[in-house]
């Protein structure tokens, strides 16, 4: 199952678009958001390499498809699902 | 103050008069002196201010217990322990740890002076001197434990949750990473040191300074020395040196820093030199600082074809080995990976070059500063990150002067054991345990602080010289290490599965080290220091943990424990390594090793044991591409084994159980013990049972 990934933290002012992004999309896929101030979202950010927020990942089975540094466009990721 | 004896409440019989008595007394003063019980008074005053009276009632019960024993011999250790056993009969326990003696039993003594061999630190060899280094060190660990740190510390450590590392050295900080151009603009000048040579004109006498340097840190510092981008530092002292010249002069650094056993203890200086091919960015417009300590009128960046000229002479000197053949110990060389390294001409030349010297002689360290990551390597694998301040010292380099204040090493299989599979629980006491590390931290650091405010009169007198506007020691840029030991174990069994054998148990350990990393940050803000992660080289540590869970969570520790119990060499894996014994590939190891890396700011390392293989260099240096571009790993070293002859002095690859070419059983085994190579009969049993599970990667897998 295809899930997307969505790394942001309370203080990054380009990460609301991001989330905004991710309610739209939770009808076509799993959404899953990390807040990478803690220890949860840390962890998962050092997993898939994510190095700035807001970072999206499309992921099946534990390994990238794609990732987005910064919001794409939504038909972006669709195109994916 | 002398107490007057008339004024205490004393029974008659406590005032006689003690030249009444016949008794000598050996004293730790070199002298036999005549038995008077008031020095006891005194000396209980002086030390614990208790009230005289009850000095005085303790000094009268010893004088008459040493009567009464009929005593022949009374040495003023005796009656010290007859004092503090007095203390104690009357409940004065708080004043007897005041009076301890601290030292050693005459047994321990003389097993370390004759027999004993310092298996703490492989670096240490068996002499007066290192004797003399072990000995002194077990009266400053006493001492530290009993006062410097308070009681909750002291006990953390002795039960094994945490390790302080470097007691028997807590009058000084960990480890050091400078610049050159310090001793360049200001010559030798040095406390320790009776003369004070200006700046060097030549540069076998800038070589001869930084050797003289590094040995006086050393007697300022626990641990490593390392010297920031050294080939570039040295290079306006080599234009116009030919090719063999060059390789002289790096033959003269190396070999000095190797011998410099006849330093502290006996100890060659653990030492290490950073090296660029490219002019790093953050040094490429500074002003040079060249013979005479005068400005050459040029930039660093204008000295490219010499500082690489004795990049490559350098490894020249480590391909060859000594004149044995052997692999040299010291100094380390660093080698920075940049994203300009790769763009600077004829940088796959000197990458082949140092991976055919890493695949035959193992010394390469490849140290990987991706993107705008700067750093000062050093230690086993301890990195200084430079931010944005650093970077401006960056034109005025002599500033350029870090430190670890001390370094403290949790257990983590044991956080684990208490917590009963209980996440929750996990991850409270993991947090209570950084806290108490914290404020281990802040206890040494009071006490450097105390010793650096003593000033050009206190014992770290060089640390407080000024040269320019700061003393040499920066105490606002010291780093306070947290290190960690055993995380494999602690998932293992926490959750049933080593870090490698699936996702979510590597996924977990992710998430215990992004939480240390994120309670490192939270006790920065709090207390105004710098907390940072290290992987710990914990050469002792892993043993002693293993050896102490062990003794007492013995049902939990069985489950987990790495080595040959019934040989005792029993171990955790160092730091967040991967099980060293897995059978992984080498680029899955480095890469999955490497996620941790980002999280422990203040150094990391993957290690490749290559045994008897002799992988192609052309090989190596792909591998180390690939690492560079596709992991976040921070630091790899590909390490060899050797076998060297002391009969016929030549050296062989591999472990062998004799000589290959004379059969000669007088051999010495050589590889890597944690970050730098050692004879393994100096390592202590924990080493050795991981030696003996460490994975050789075969040669076709590194490419």
């Amino acid at each position: 199952m295809k899930i997307l990934k969505i790394f942001t933290q309370p203080l990054c002012p380009a990460c609301p678009p991001a989330k905004e992004l991710g309610e739209r999309l939770k009808e076509s896929v799993k959404i899953e958001y990390f807040d990478v101030s803690t220890p949860d979202g840390l962890a998962e950010a050092q997993f898939y390499n994510i190095m700035s927020t807001p970072t999206l990942v499309l992921v099946e089975d534990n390994k990238e498809i794609q990732a987005w540094i910064g919001t794409p466009e939504q038909e972006e990721i669709q195109k994916l699902l | 103050m002398k107490p007057r004896q008339e004024k205490l409440d004393l029974p008659k019989e406590f005032i006689s008069d003690v030249t009444d008595i016949a008794l000598f007394v050996r004293t730790s003063d070199e002298e036999v002196k005549k038995w008077d019980k008031q020095k006891i008074t005194e000396s209980l005053l002086r030390e614990t201010k208790i009230k005289p009276g009850i000095a005085a009632r303790v000094a009268a019960e010893v004088e008459r217990k040493i009567i009464d024993y009929k005593i022949k011999v009374v040495t003023a250790p005796l009656v010290r322990e007859l004092v503090n056993a007095e203390l104690l009969a009357r409940g004065l326990e708080k004043t007897r740890k005041k009076y301890s003696r601290l030292g050693a039993p005459l047994y321990d003594v003389e097993n370390i002076i004759i027999s004993q061999r310092n298996k703490d630190n492989a670096n240490v060899p068996h002499g007066p001197e290192a004797t003399n280094l072990t000995l002194a060190e077990k009266i400053k660990k006493e001492y530290a434990l009993l006062n410097i740190f308070s009681q909750d510390v002291t006990d953390a450590h002795l039960r094994g949750d945490i390790h302080l590392h470097d007691l028997g050295m807590i009058d000084r900080p960990y480890c050091s990473g400078q610049n050159m151009d310090y001793i360049k603009k200001f010559g030798l000048d040095c406390a320790t040191l009776i003369s004070q040579a200006g700046p060097a004109k030549h540069p076998e006498v800038l070589i001869a300074h930084l050797i003289k340097f590094s040995a006086s840190l050393q007697c300022t510092f626990a641990g490593a020395i390392g010297w920031d981008a050294i080939n570039l530092f040295l290079a306006p002292f080599l234009v116009g040196r030919s090719k063999k010249e060059l390789k002289q002069l790096a033959q003269i650094l190396i070999y000095e820093f190797n011998q410099q056993a006849v330093a502290r203890g006996g100890q060659a200086i653990f030492s290490d030199i950073n090296v660029y091919w490219e002019v790093p960015k953050h040094f490429a417009d500074t002003p040079a600082i060249g013979p005479g300590g005068e400005y050459t009128g040029k930039k660093y960046k204008d000295y490219e074809k010499e500082a690489q000229g004795f990049a490559m002479a350098l490894f020249e000197n480590y391909l060859e080995g000594d004149s044995a053949g052997r692999p040299f110990f010291w100094p380390k060389p660093d080698v920075h990976m940049t994203e300009k390294l790769f763009q600077t001409p004829n940088h796959d030349k000197f990458l082949n070059f140092i991976s055919e010297v890493a695949s035959s002689k193992g010394n390469t360290y490849y140290v990987f500063d991706r993107g705008e990551t700067a750093k000062i390597s050093e230690c086993c694998r301890l990195a200084f990150k430079l931010g944005k301040d650093d970077l401006k010292d960056a034109k005025t380099p002599w500033k350029m002067r870090y430190s670890a204040m001390q370094n403290i090493t949790i257990n983590l299989p044991r956080i684990a054991y208490r917590a009963r599979g209980k996440d929750e629980m996990l991850f409270a006491h993991l947090t209570n345990i950084m806290e108490l590390t914290a404020k281990a931290h802040r206890q040494k650091r009071l006490f450097i602080e105390r010793l650096l405010n003593m000033g050009q009169a206190g014992p770290l007198a060089f640390l407080t010289i000024k040269r320019d506007d700061e003393p040499y020691y920066r105490l606002n840029k010291a780093s306070h290490l947290i290190g960690m030991v055993g995380l494999n174990e602690m998932v293992q069994y926490h959750l049933g599965q080593e870090l490698h054998e699936s996702i979510s148990a590597l996924k977990f350990g992710l998430k215990v080290i992004a939480h240390m990393n994120l309670t490192a940050e939270k006790l920065s803000k709090r207390y105004g220091l710098n907390f940072n992660l290290e992987q710990s080289p914990a050469e002792t540590t892993a043993y002693r943990f293993a050896k102490l869970d062990y003794r007492e969570y013995p049902k939990q520790a069985i489950k987990v424990l790495k080595g040959n119990l019934a040989k005792d060499e029993i171990y955790y894996t160092n730091s967040t390594l991967l099980n060293l014994g897995a059978m992984l590939d080498p680029i899955e190891r480095v890469k999955t090793e490497g996620m941790f890396h980002p999280l422990i700011n203040a150094g990391s390392i993957s290690h490749l044991w290559l045994g008897e293989s002799n992988p192609p260099a052309a090989g190596l240096a792909n591998f180390v591409k690939k690492t560079f571009q596709q992991t976040t790993n921070d630091q790899i070293a590909f390490s060899p084994e050797f076998t060297n002859c002391n009969d016929c002095n030549k050296t062989a690859r591999g472990l062998k159980e004799k000589c290959s070419f004379c059969g000669s059983k007088n051999i010495d085994a050589i590889t890597r013990v944690t970050g730098y190579f050692s004879r393994t009969s100096m390592w202590n049993k924990g080493k050795i049972g991981e030696l003996k599970d460490r994975y050789r990667n075969s040669v076709d897998k590194i490419n």
